[in-house]
């Protein structure tokens, strides 16, 4: 086949597969609708794109000004150069080059930073005596202590830091990585201090039977990622590497990310192979606190209700999700794929996908179809249809349960799970039901739910959307068959890992809101309660009469921070 | 202009080389002219969705992506200053919706086995030799060289364009192109 070809071949595919939603499209032509698609620089000004968060990506580093808006279709592919330092080194020693004149004993020529837990600042001179020593927080300080750096020469300074991090208990086999930042003018100056500084944290620890994980950087000043830093409360140095690696995948959050520990973006970045440029890694971050790959597949089937040999894994790695290091696992049961994360620490479910699809793994025949009229005619099933409607059989196909959304059911059908209604639609309230039994939640628990129908890949659907107090599900479900198309399920947690227990609780956030506004829980009709997405208050609202009630209620003091009421 | 369009039906999707008239049709929007704005759609609605679906890998959110372009597209037809490369405009639109349907989704991409729902029925064997194809196509190409190879059949870019597109050195595209067209074949002979 030619290129020509090939590409004709792509385009009628596609073309074949393109939905028909302009009638969707123009019902949202009104000017109403237009305040909803109006300029939004963030789709409209790809120059001016910023990953989502607050903050903008630094795009005076010179390193990457070509690559800074390369936000990589959320691509992690590999560099050429990939380097891995890795180092579990507590403290950051940033190295930074001043200038470059003759004072050199006094005068620091680079500025290294040392990040584990701790974090530390080490200036010193072209003879690589430590000129000055810095301790950014509080862990840091402990560290030091009493100790007087100032004179000794490098190499001596680092170990003693790291024999002191490893005594104290900050590097440890379980969080075994450190992070090295060197800021030097001179890139062969900074690079050897990079190379050498790894060599001694690595002598230091195993002198202490440990494996480090070094991770090494040379970074540069950069007024973006110090504000960035000082945002977030962080170092310089971690800074810039999570600047580094959101700049490969743009979908990465930065304050999601400012909240891992070394360690964990250590195991973020080993888990996608992500090649950052100029950061080193060497020897492999700890995951000994997980549970590990297998425990999370056998957590991950639980929680869907299978079998572990009823499941063909596609695949399983650690990720980040909802500011959590999760297990991403990919697997089959039957015709359902599923995609489940895991909270790596304890298996519990932090969000789950499932799509009807055919298992590509398994070959399956169409089971034996009774004939319509009950005569002589043996039922054996016509296993050769499917092939003639597939070209090459030993490719497995992907078939979703359209033809089964024929109305009319004729032998041999493909594998439905439920008979085909000749009839119509099943109804909405069929669908939900279908919905809520799959979610495995009963009506009382439910919160808040909208459905209505809908036409989606050329079927009509009904779309269900509900939660509970602590999760959001989205149900596509067919409306002549009922077979599940779509499901989408999350957890309402925020991203700020504040423990739940602080919380007051839905019950009394509701009761304070109630009283506040002197009506009693009887006579409010409607009433709505919410953990808001930020974790931090609940929404309560309630309707009395013709008169609507909005509350905020602080999650964790009980304070009303807003109270509203509407005609 | 009619004429082309009549010819539809019979020799597939016409391939996009008519920016001048696009742009005209983008102008009209801007005036809320709704027949522009299915014409634009009838014209430029492959394009679309194929990209879209080749980079979320799922139809469902490729959908969603799609009404969300034309309806960007329409309610900003003012802001867009003609340029000669209307479809570059567009084809951004759908890479960064998808892109934030990818974030407010979390669905990752590394599926080695996609979603691409497969209507099997009234095939003729053109029809299901092309989604043979496609379906390879999407087994086979990593992220950049699948939306590199879609933009290429769908969308008539030239390699600069899509270079911009999808903010990648053009010299990434030659090369990731001419990799993913050799993996590709390679893939098509073995299975016949």
């Amino acid at each position: 086949m030619t290129n020509k070809e090939i590409q004709n071949s792509l385009n009628r595919a596609l073309d074949k597969q393109t939905p028909d939603v302009l009638h969707h499209i123009l019902s949202r032509t009104n000017p109403v609708a237009a305040n909803l698609y109006r300029l939004d620089d963030q789709v409209m000004n790809p120059e001016q794109e910023s990953s989502s968060n607050l903050t903008v990506l630094p795009s005076s580093d010179k390193d990457n000004t070509s690559k800074s808006s390369s936000k990589s279709s959320a691509t992690k592919r590999s560099r050429k150069n990939v380097f891995s330092i890795i180092g579990s080194i507590a403290a950051v020693f940033v190295v930074a080059f001043a200038s470059y004149n003759l004072y050199q004993s006094s005068v620091p020529q680079a500025m290294i930073e040392f990040d584990v837990n701790p974090s530390i600042a080490l200036e010193v001179n072209r003879a690589e005596k430590v000129v000055n020593v810095t301790a950014l927080n509080e862990d840091a300080q402990s560290i030091l202590g009493e100790m007087n750096l100032k004179n000794s020469s490098l190499d001596d300074a680092v170990t003693t830091l790291v024999d002191s991090m490893v005594d104290q208990g900050y590097i440890t086999d379980d969080t075994n990585s450190i992070l090295i930042s060197v800021d030097a003018q001179n890139d062969a100056f900074g690079t050897n201090l990079q190379d050498k500084l790894t060599g001694d944290v690595e002598t230091v620890l195993s002198s202490h039977s440990l494996n480090g994980a070094v991770l090494s950087q040379t970074i540069h000043e950069n007024q973006n990622v110090n504000t960035l830093a000082a945002e977030n409360n962080i170092s310089v140095g971690k800074a810039s590497l999570i600047t580094a690696l959101i700049e490969q995948d743009s979908t990465l959050d930065f304050s999601d990310l400012a909240h891992l520990s070394i360690n964990e973006l250590n195991i973020l970045l080993d888990a996608r192979k992500e090649n950052l440029k100029g950061v080193l890694m060497q020897g492999t971050a700890s995951t000994k606190s997980y549970i590990g790959e297998e425990a999370a597949k056998q957590a991950a089937v639980n929680h869907v209700g299978a079998n572990l040999a009823d499941a063909y894994f596609v695949d399983s790695h650690l990720d980040l999700e909802h500011g959590q290091i999760v297990y991403e696992l990919e697997f089959y049961v039957g015709d359902i794929k599923y995609e489940c994360d895991v909270n790596a620490l304890d298996g519990t479910m932090v969000k789950l996908e499932q799509e009807n699809e055919k298992n590509p793994f398994i070959i399956t025949t169409p089971p034996p179809v009774s004939p319509v009229v009950p005569d002589t005619t043996p039922t054996v099933p016509d296993t050769t249809v499917p092939d003639e409607a597939i070209p090459s059989s030993s490719t497995p196909t992907v078939i979703p349960p359209t033809s089964s959304s024929t109305p009319v059911a004729t032998p041999p059908a493909s594998s439905t799970p439920t008979t085909p209604s000749t009839t119509g639609y099943i109804g909405e309230e069929q669908a939900r039901r279908i919905a809520f039994s799959n979610a495995g939640v009963s009506s009382s628990d439910i919160t808040s739910s909208s459905s209505e129908m809908d036409q989606k890949m050329n079927r009509i659907v009904y779309k269900l959307e509900f939660e509970t107090l602590t999760t959001e599900y989205d149900y596509y479900v067919d409306a002549l068959t009922g077979d599940i198309l779509h499901v989408e399920v999350e957890n309402k947690s925020n991203s700020q890992n504040t423990s739940s227990q602080n919380r007051i609780g839905v019950e009394q956030a509701k009761s304070i809101a109630l009283q506040h506004a002197g009506v009693s829980a009887s006579a409010a009709h409607d009433l709505e309660v919410d953990l808001d997405d930020d974790g931090r208050h609940y929404d309560v609202e309630w309707e009395v009469g013709e008169y609507s009630y909005e509350y905020e209620i602080d999650a964790f003091s009980g304070a009303v921070l807003k109270a509203k009421v509407d005609d | 202009m009619f004429l082309m369009t009549m010819m539809i039906g019979q020799a597939g999707p016409r391939k996009l080389d008519d920016s001048a008239h696009l742009e005209y049709l983008i102008a009209q929007m801007a005036k809320e002219d709704v027949t522009a704005l299915e014409e634009f759609y009838e014209q430029t609605k492959t394009s679309v969705y194929g990209f879209s679906l080749s980079i979320l890998k799922n139809s469902f959110l490729a959908e969603d992506v799609m009404q969300d372009t034309f309806l960007k597209v329409y309610h900003n037809a003012d802001a867009y200053k003609p340029m000669g490369k209307p479809m570059a405009w567009v084809l951004t639109i759908v890479r960064n919706l998808s892109l934030m349907k990818i974030r407010s989704n979390k669905s990752s991409d590394y599926i080695p086995i996609e979603d691409i729902s497969i209507s099997d029925d009234n095939d003729d064997i053109q029809a299901a030799t092309d989604r043979e194809i496609l379906y390879t196509a999407f087994q086979v190409l990593n992220e950049e060289e699948r939306e590199i190879v879609v933009l290429h059949a769908v969308s008539g870019l030239k390699h600069r364009e899509i270079a911009d597109v999808m903010q990648i050195p053009i010299s990434t595209v030659l090369s990731k192109y001419r990799r993913a067209l050799t993996k590709l074949k390679k893939s098509i002979q073995e299975e016949e």
